[in-house]
Order: C-alpha cells, then sequence, then structure tokens
C-alpha cells in the first residue's frame, strides 16, 4: 500500500530505479540529516541508549531512515550487484575512491555518535590557569576537598601530612586532613586531555567531536539545499522560453561574478547568528554552478525523441522535467553534489573563523580555529588540531567527488 | 575594438546596480537595520532626528532607494557611520594593500600553477603526475585561513623568520624607500604565499588539463615526428594554444581569490579592502560595506574584461566580428 502511495509521486520511479539509485539515496541521506539535525544531535545517543521511549522510537526511527537511505540504491546491496556493472562496483573499483569512502563514512559515523564519544563536556570551562593552554596528553589532577569542591592541578606530590601542588608555575600545600578519605584513590582523581586545552581550559578533544556533527551538517545540508535549489533555477531557466531562461542566467552569472563571502557575510552580519541561517545563507550562494550544469543537461536534452513521445503523450511541461529530464542530470548533480560538500565546509569554517557562522555556544571546526587566536603563541594545537580534521573531512569528500565524476565519465 | 570595449563596459553596469541594490535592501530590510544604531539611549531624541536627517533615513524607503542611487552614481559617498569620516578616505588607503596582495599572489598562482601544470602533463601517469595532482587535491582542500595561521605559528613564532602581521613595521621607523619597500616585502611574504597556494590547485588542474589536450593535437603531432624534444614541444607551441583557457580562468578565478584575500587580510591584519569591509560589517557600517563591496565588484568586472581583451589579443579568431548590419 506505503508503496504503491509513494510511487504515484511524480519521478519516483525514475529516481530510484537503476543507475539513479545512488542518487537518491544521496538525497535522502541529505533530509534525514537535515531532520536529525535540526532536532538537535546532542540528544541522539542518549536517546538511542536510555531515553525515555518516545525519544528513543524518534531516535532510532531516525537512523533507520538513514539505513533506508543506503540501501535506496539497489546497486548497493553487494549480493545483487548484477556482473559486475553497478555504480557501486565500478565506485569501489578505484583505490582512492574506497579509502574516500571509508573516510567519508568514518566521518559521518564519528559525527552521529559524537555526543557517546566525547570524553567531557566540550563547553565545560576549565579551572584557571592549571587547566588551560594544556599540551595534547597533558593530565589534570583533581583533588577532591573534604567539604566538597576540587582543586585542579598539574602535579601533585605527597609530603607526610601535606599535600603539595603545582598550578601553573607556582606550588601551593594544603593539610592532608583537609582532603575527602583516607586512601589516596578517595581523595585523587586524575583527567587526560589527549588533544590538550584551549584557553579557556576547555577539552580540545571532546571540542572537536562535538564540533563535527555541526560542521558535517551544515556541510551537508547546506550543498544539498544548493544543489536543489540549482536544480529548480536550472530546470526552470531550461524548460521556459528564451526570456525568462535568459533573466535567470544572467542572474546566475552575477551572482557567480561575486565573491561568495562578501555575499555571505554581508547577510550574516544583519541577521542573528543561528545554524539554520547559515545554512541557508550557504545554501542560497552556491546554487549557481549546479544551475548551469542543470540547464546545460536539459538542453541538450530537449529535443530527444523520448521528450517528444512524452509531450505526445500528453505530459506536461512539469512533468517532463521531473520525470524525464531530471534523472538524467541526476549522475552530474550527485557530482556536483559531493564536491560541493566540501566547499560549503569550507566557506562555512572560514565564516565561523571571522565570527559570523556558527554562533559560539556551539562549536564548530571554524570557530575552534577562531579560539585560538587569544593564545597562538603558546598553544599551537587549538589551531592545528581542528583545521587537519577539517582538511581531512574535505579531502575525502573531494576524492569521493572525484571518484563518482570519473566512474560517471566511464559510462 | 574601442566599441567593444565600451559594450562590455556597459554590459557590467547591471551587475554592479545589483551588487549595489542587494547591499541596499540587506542593509535596509533585515532587522537590525542601520538607522537602528541611532536609536540607543545615551543619544537623545533630537540627535537621533538629526542624524537620521543627515543620513536620510526618515524619508520612505523608495525615496532613500534612488536619492542613495543618484548620489552614488555622482559619486557623491555619505559618511561613515562607525567613523564619521567620508567613505572615500576610509576605502581609498585600502586598495593599493589589496591590489598589492592579490596581484602578486594572482601572478605567483599563474606562474607556478602553469609550470607545475606543465610537468605533470609532461609526465602523464607517472609519479611525478600522481604527486603533482594529489598536491592539488589537498591544496584545494585546505582551508585558506588555517593554512594562514600554521603559516604564522611555524615562520613567525616558531622559527621568527618573518612578521606574522600588518603591512609595515610600526615601531623601528625604516631607512628611506629601500628600506621600506625591504619592510613591506618581509610583511608580503607570507600573506601572499598563503593566498598563492589557496588558489594553485584550481591553476595546476587547469593548466594540465588544457596542456595535454593541446599536446594530442595534429600541429604537435607533426612537430614531433620532427623529432623536437617534448619539453620543448610544450614550451614553444604546447603553451601558447593552452594559454587561451588559462587567461579565461585568470578573469574566472578573481572571486574566488577576492574572497581568499578577504580571509588572509583577517589572518594577517592585513590592512586591505577585505580587512576594511569585515571590520565595516562587524561595526555595521553599510556606507563603507557597500563602498567597499562595489569596488570589489567592479574589481571582477575589470578582471574579466582584461581577460577578455587579453583573449582576443592573443587569439584573432575570438575578435568581436565587423557584421554587415
Amino acid at each position: 500500500m506505503m508503496r504503491r502511495g509513494l510511487t504515484r509521486l511524480p519521478g519516483f520511479r525514475a529516481w530510484t530505479t537503476g543507475h539513479h539509485g545512488l542518487a537518491f539515496s544521496l538525497a535522502a541521506l541529505g533530509v534525514s540529516q537535515i531532520l536529525l539535525w535540526t532536532w538537535r544531535w546532542e540528544m541522539l545517543a542518549p536517546a538511542l541508549i536510555s531515553g525515555p521511549p518516545r525519544q528513543s522510537l524518534a531516535a532510532w526511527s531516525s537512523l533507520a531512515l538513514l539505513g533506508l537511505a543506503l540501501l535506496g540504491d539497489r546497486n548497493a546491496i553487494p549480493g545483487r550487484a548484477s556482473s559486475g556493472s553497478g555504480s557501486w562496483h565500478h565506485l569501489t573499483g578505484d583505490v582512492m575512491t574506497r579509502v574516500s569512502l571509508v573516510v567519508s563514512c568514518g566521518y559521518l559515523v564519528t559525527a552521529l555518535l559524537a555526543p557517546a564519544l566525547m570524553p567531557q563536556d566540550p563547553n565545560r570551562i576549565g579551572d584557571g590557569a592549571a587547566t588551560q593552554n594544556l599540551p595534547p596528553g597533558a593530565a589534570v589532577h583533581l583533588l577532591l576537598r573534604r567539604q566538597g569542591g576540587t582543586i585542579a592541578a598539574n602535579a601533585v606530590d605527597l609530603q607526610g601530612d601535606l599535600v603539595r601542588f603545582r598550578r601553573g608555575g607556582s606550588w601551593s600545600s594544603l593539610p592532608r586532613a583537609d582532603l575527602r578519605g583516607t586512601r589516596p584513590a578517595d581523595w585523587h582523581r586524575v583527567r587526560h586531555h589527549w588533544l590538550g586545552t584551549d584557553h579557556l581550559g576547555r577539552d580540545l578533544l571532546s571540542r572537536l567531536l562535538a564540533a563535527a556533527p555541526i560542521s558535517l551538517g551544515i556541510g551537508l545540508a547546506a550543498a544539498l539545499l544548493a544543489v536543489l535549489l540549482g536544480a529548480l533555477v536550472g530546470g526552470v531557466a531550461g524548460m521556459a522560453g528564451t526570456r525568462l531562461d535568459a533573466l535567470l542566467m544572467r542572474l546566475t552569472d552575477t551572482f557567480l561574478a561575486f565573491p561568495r563571502i562578501f555575499l555571505v557575510l554581508l547577510v550574516l552580519a544583519v541577521i542573528p547568528g543561528s545554524l539554520a541561517a547559515a545554512t541557508l545563507v550557504l545554501a542560497a550562494t552556491g546554487w549557481m554552478a549546479p544551475a548551469r550544469l542543470v540547464r546545460a543537461q536539459i538542453l541538450s536534452l530537449r529535443d530527444e525523441p523520448f521528450v517528444h513521445a512524452a509531450r505526445a503523450a500528453g505530459r506536461g511541461r512539469t512533468g517532463i522535467l521531473v520525470r524525464h529530464l531530471l534523472p538524467h542530470a541526476a549522475a552530474p548533480l550527485l557530482v556536483a553534489a559531493s564536491l560541493r560538500i566540501g566547499e560549503t565546509m569550507l566557506v562555512e569554517a572560514g565564516l565561523s573563523y571571522l565570527g559570523l557562522g556558527v554562533p559560539p555556544p556551539h562549536a564548530s571546526w571554524g570557530n575552534i580555529i577562531a579560539s585560538a587566536r587569544p593564545a597562538l603563541a603558546q598553544a599551537w594545537w587549538v589551531a592545528t588540531f581542528p583545521g587537519m580534521l577539517l582538511t581531512g573531512a574535505v579531502l575525502s569528500f573531494n576524492m569521493l567527488g572525484d571518484g563518482l565524476r570519473r566512474v560517471m565519465a566511464r559510462r | 575594438m574601442g566599441g567593444y570595449i565600451v559594450r562590455r563596459l556597459l554590459a557590467g553596469i547591471p551587475l554592479l546596480w545589483l551588487v549595489w541594490t542587494l547591499v541596499f535592501v540587506v542593509g535596509h530590510l533585515v532587522p537590525g537595520r542601520s538607522e537602528d544604531l541611532y536609536a540607543s539611549p545615551q543619544i537623545s531624541r533630537q540627535d537621533q532626528e538629526r542624524l537620521n536627517q543627515v543620513y536620510g533615513l526618515d524619508r520612505p524607503l523608495i525615496i532613500q532607494y534612488t536619492r542613495q542611487l543618484f548620489a552614488t552614481l555622482r559619486g557623491d559617498l555619505p559618511l561613515s557611520t562607525s567613523r564619521g569620516r567620508p567613505v572615500g578616505e576610509i576605502i581609498a588607503p585600502a586598495v593599493g594593500p589589496t591590489l598589492l596582495l592579490a596581484g602578486a599572489a594572482l601572478l605567483l598562482q599563474f606562474t607556478l600553477g602553469i609550470l607545475l601544470g606543465a610537468l605533470a602533463a609532461l609526465h602523464r601517469g607517472r609519479v611525478l603526475d600522481h604527486a603533482i595532482s594529489s598536491l592539488a587535491l589537498a591544496l584545494y582542500s585546505i582551508p585558506v585561513f588555517w593554512l594562514g595561521i600554521l603559516m604564522v605559528l611555524l615562520f613567525s613564532l616558531r622559527l621568527a623568520w618573518l612578521p606574522p602581521s600588518h603591512f609595515s613595521s610600526l615601531s623601528t621607523p625604516t631607512a628611506g624607500l629601500l628600506g621600506h619597500l625591504y619592510d613591506v616585502g618581509r610583511h608580503m611574504v607570507l600573506p601572499v604565499a598563503t593566498l598563492t597556494l589557496a588558489g594553485l590547485a584550481v591553476v595546476i588542474r587547469h593548466a594540465r588539463s588544457s596542456l595535454l589536450e593541446v599536446l594530442a593535437h595534429e600541429n604537435l603531432q607533426a612537430a614531433r615526428a620532427r623529432g623536437l624534444p617534448e619539453w620543448r614541444l610544450l614550451f614553444r607551441h604546447g603553451l601558447r594554444q593552452a594559454i587561451l583557457p588559462l587567461i579565461t580562468l585568470l578573469g574566472l578565478a578573481l572571486p574566488a581569490l577576492l574572497s581568499g584575500a578577504l580571509l588572509v587580510e583577517v589572518v594577517f591584519s592585513w590592512p586591505g579592502l577585505g580587512q576594511t569591509t569585515y571590520q565595516a560589517i562587524l561595526a555595521r557600517d553599510y556606507p563603507v560595506v557597500q563602498a567597499a563591496t562595489l569596488l570589489t565588484a567592479s574589481m571582477v568586472v575589470l578582471g574579466n574584461l582584461a581577460a577578455d581583451m587579453a583573449i582576443s589579443l592573443a587569439d584573432p579568431r575570438t575578435r568581436p566580428r565587423r557584421t554587415a548590419s
């Protein structure tokens, strides 16, 4: 029944069968990504494991949606890859593409599970000099006091009845009796910062993990929206008459000729910063290349016999566009989308670095790099690690896009 | 040719108008409008009204729009709202540093990019080709501001070879013109290197692919048959034909270059147009933003025009034909 209903949507068959399954799966992946992400990432992992039933159900169904999206590509199921001609087989034939596929999936899974993987609260501000700008691998010793509260120290030394501890550069001491319990295990804890801490004493590893779903989510969502918007503009321009086409293309050229970051800054400077605003603005300034692509595809296909046949069969313009022309443009669109993800992530990081992208309570790789500025000379790691993660993600998405393009070209 | 240039310049006008309108719309219609800036408790009611009159903010939007548009056309720029000085005075000193930075980076990008692209094309399918292509892919994926920060970390903070920011030293007065030039040159190295690396990948890729295409042409096959070594073939015959798409790329690369320049200018506190725009955006200084954005857009238009003219100089086939009419 459900299937019957779905197949009645215009173009469903054309989009879900054959080689376009991959395109469909990516689209569905993006949509579910948006769904998940608007519905608060940081709640996902706790909800999956130990949430109240309703939350848990929602979380699992979102995940199931992701899984379905992956299965949406029939060629993606290894057992059904018929005689090695499926897009999946082509795609994984190349070593670099296979590596990039694994790496990008790794990024996505990490982002999805980030809340559960974070060793510490990414926003907890440390306790004074003992926790600020600690190098990677540093440990903070926590002394639990009898009357409650803790002292953070860089080193602890037990001398008879006196506990000496170092905070920053200076040693101080307090009587052993002030601390909780009797055995050292009662009053002494060690907290490891595997990637160090920033100038506020926040754990860098936790912040990097907390930023992963935001940086990736914005990149994916904005790239997907941009491609959809581009397909819309390009489709309309390709199908419409000369005048509207000329107008739309003129607009596209104008947007293309303008340095993107100026445009984005202009808008983000006046509207209150939020994740949704950043996504929408990035989407609204990234649609031009896909639009030109789709238009070119449609212009080249417009006079093919199957289009005439569809018209003769009484299909309207919209029907022809959605059911017959856009599915043909799916392959190049998919490549455009995957190449756009990396670019969008770079622009987002740039904006966040300038303080106008992802607003501060949220972490993004770009605004972590920005937060390194005050103590750049003391703490190189705060700027270096997020940049490496970001470069890795962008690189793997770009390589994936390149691989996809080669697959499409080979056909 | 003259008529062609004029026509191309005229074709740039809609773009500039659109940009101008966009900045106006963003500045006036989105919440956080510029007139709200004056609605602070420290400013008395009369002063607010006076300011609104000075900036013409008490008029209906459409009147403001036309008046400002005509004022801009006359070259009559308003006062900066954050610094109270004419916009021209704020923008003018920023143009030089930006042109210096972007120009140097563009030059280096194309020289290095074409060289590396040629090397990759000569060694097609071999180790060097793969190495250069991987380098291009990596450079394409690195965020430009992070690259700048890495440069500062390594060359300024760790090795202390080069100054990390600004256009010239403030503290030590340098002797004479040569000393000043040396000082500016030292300050230029890191920003220019960053901006160059950021755009290098695109040039390498285009140079490689268009050279490969050219190398397969028949006339080059003929030259090859005459026994010309491959590198000589490439540099004497190949580059001349491959240069056309590269000049087109030069025009197309300008927006990305200026976007990158904004980030690089912020990282290195370079006193250029991008930095000025960024500061003005933070201060919601719309007259300055408008002028700076418009100037940036005109740079793109002029750059594209220059690229087109360079193409028609290099290739007679693309010159606008005189039609019968």
